[in-house]
């Protein structure tokens, strides 16, 4: 078993009502595989899912090898696992800085480290000059780069970003690729990706999943899946052209 | 801290312990009242202010810790000096009772705090028959002769009184900007203001929010104790009432939750501008029961409608001095 994070046969739903069905897959470290589907086919559940904030009704999740359904949000980010809000969730009363600080505590054995290594990380993202700005006074484009910045403090393996894109312009897409881009290539971090943005999602994708009413409809390389026509009845749309 | 903070806190400071010498018994009583809201303020401002689980029974460990060092000096002799450790391990045992109960349970936000308020009227009313601790009769520690000190016991003048409480808040306030900077305030601040996130970004939040509110009983518990032995009396539905937890968090409300100095200047403001009103009122030979009540309320509508964060974040901009 060499995939970083396998699922088993995961299952989900509210009451009755079925978010996630017989979900399996497996990712291989070291790429960047995009989960899209249209809304409503249980990405975010399944997100939550890994992420701890919601436990499997049944089947295993697996990451490194260890067990991890189950577990609470906290173990499972100490184990290697970060992740971003689909709506950001930025720590209002806080600095930019003291922000990344939480997470960066994660790790660093004091305060002072953790300091010295959310700097380092604002600077990685682009927002070293706004570091002492109160959260609240970032635009949405920082906001997102900020929710990134954080959860890139815990020093995950696997990084979970959930519509990172979702609510930019288009002009402010390209900075956040070529982040995630640099991410997975200098730092080696596995990067799984919810994206409406079909864009960033084929720029960015060794690999697309496609999920539909919780189970998975097509998988395979970009530019293969956008040809099935299972996926362009369903999420696509006929016309698509990548 | 900067140097315009240093020489403000050093002043004040200065000011504080020289003020026995020139004040007269009345002033001396009025800045004891001061310092122990404000000190008070300060316990339950780690619980709100730092973690964002807001308490309104904080009654609830007044009373306890109140009750179990007197308790222990009526019927056994114990002085407060031994009495306050129990009382203060009481009522963090109480808080975090009191919290596993409602963090395990996702008992949260409002539910949390009427959770807290029930909890303190459920001590008052178990006291009221409880005739061991004196019932709803009340509780009384027997008082020395003006003059004498015995501080083994806590019983002396009111200087001595004074200096103890001064001691607590200075302490209670060397505490919290400790905590603040540390890596309890950085997760306290981030469960208060989002918890799903900083759940995610590693933090055991069940563990900080109990931590948080055994701490702040445990502080809220000496006031207690300070309460029961400069009184001298205890009374069921004096020191449980809910009036009592709503006066200890006005403080911090109008001073700025959530900061340093915020619960301390709230503190010295309300206790001023009440016992000037009250003076002032009695000056007049008018009969107006309440003033105080109504000086509170006036304040709490001015604060809330024109400085939501406080009137402490707002000074310190003014006097150039760290939040």
């Amino acid at each position: 078993m060499n995939s970083l994070l396998q699922l088993e046969r995961v299952n989900k739903s509210f009451r009755g009502l079925g978010a996630v069905a017989e979900v399996s897959f497996e990712i291989e470290a070291g790429g960047i595989v995009a989960l899209i589907g249209p809304n409503g086919a249980g990405k975010t559940t399944l997100f939550n899912m890994i992420a701890g904030a919601l436990a499997p009704d049944s089947g295993a999740i697996w990451f490194d090898g260890v067990r991890i359904d189950g577990l609470r949000p906290d173990q499972i980010c100490a184990r290697g696992i970060g992740r971003t809000f689909q709506v950001v969730k930025p720590f209002a009363g806080l600095s930019v800085l003291d922000n990344v600080v939480v997470g960066a505590l994660q790790r660093a054995r004091s305060v002072n480290d953790a300091r010295r290594s959310a700097a380092e990380i604002l600077d990685k993202v682009g927002l070293g000059a706004k570091r002492e700005l109160a959260a609240t006074a970032l635009t949405l484009q920082d906001r997102k780069l900020l929710e990134i910045a954080r959860a890139l403090a815990t020093r995950p393996r696997l990084l979970l970003l959930d519509e990172a894109l979702a609510g930019l312009r288009p002009a402010e897409y390209d900075r956040l690729i070529v982040l995630f881009y640099e991410l997975q290539r200098s730092d080696g971090i596995t990067i799984l990706l919810v994206e409406h943005v079909m864009r960033a999602v084929m720029a960015l994708a060794q690999e697309i999943i496609v999920l539909h009413h919780g189970d998975i409809l097509a998988r395979g390389a970009p530019d293969q899946v956008v040809k099935e026509p299972a996926v362009l009845e369903c999420y696509l749309g006929e016309d698509f052209e990548s | 801290m900067n140097r315009r903070t240093s020489l403000w806190l050093g002043g004040l400071g200065t000011l504080l312990v020289l003020l026995p010498a020139f004040a007269d018994n009345y002033l001396l009583s009025v800045a004891t009242l001061f310092l122990y809201f404000a000190f008070a303020g300060q316990a339950w401002n780690i619980m709100m202010g730092f973690a964002g689980q807001l308490s309104l029974g904080h009654a609830l460990y007044l009373g306890a810790g109140a009750y179990a060092a007197a308790g222990l000096y009526f019927h056994f002799g114990i002085g407060p000096w031994a009495g306050l450790w129990l009382a203060a391990a009481l009522c963090a045992a109480l808080g975090a009772a009191l919290g596993a109960l409602a963090f395990r349970y996702g008992v949260a936000g409002v539910y949390f705090t009427l959770l807290t308020i029930a909890c303190a009227e459920f001590a008052r009313i178990g006291l009221d028959h409880f005739t061991w601790l004196g019932g709803s009769g009340g509780l009384f520690l027997k008082i020395v002769e003006r003059g004498d000190i015995d501080l083994a016991n806590l019983r002396g003048p009111p200087e001595m009184f004074y200096y103890v409480i001064l001691l607590l808040a200075a302490a209670a306030m060397a505490l919290s900007a400790y905590l603040l900077r540390s890596r309890a305030g950085y997760y306290w601040q981030a469960i208060r203001e989002d918890e799903d996130a900083a759940q995610a970004l590693g933090i055991h939040t069940f563990r900080w929010k109990m931590f948080a509110t055994s701490l702040s009983a445990a502080m809220t518990g000496l006031a207690g104790v300070f309460s029961a032995f400069y009184y001298g009396n205890l009374f069921p539905e004096q020191i449980f009432g809910i009036h009592r937890s709503v006066e200890i968090i006005l403080g911090p409300i109008i001073g700025g939750i959530g900061t340093i100095f915020g619960p301390i200047l709230g503190a010295a403001l309300l206790t001023a501008l009440a016992e000037g009103a009250s003076e002032i009122v009695a000056a007049l030979g008018w009969e107006v029961p309440g003033v105080k009540q109504m000086i509170y309320g006036v304040v709490l509508l001015i604060v809330i409608v024109f400085l939501p964060q406080g009137i402490w974040p707002a000074l310190a901009r003014k006097l150039r001095v760290k939040k």
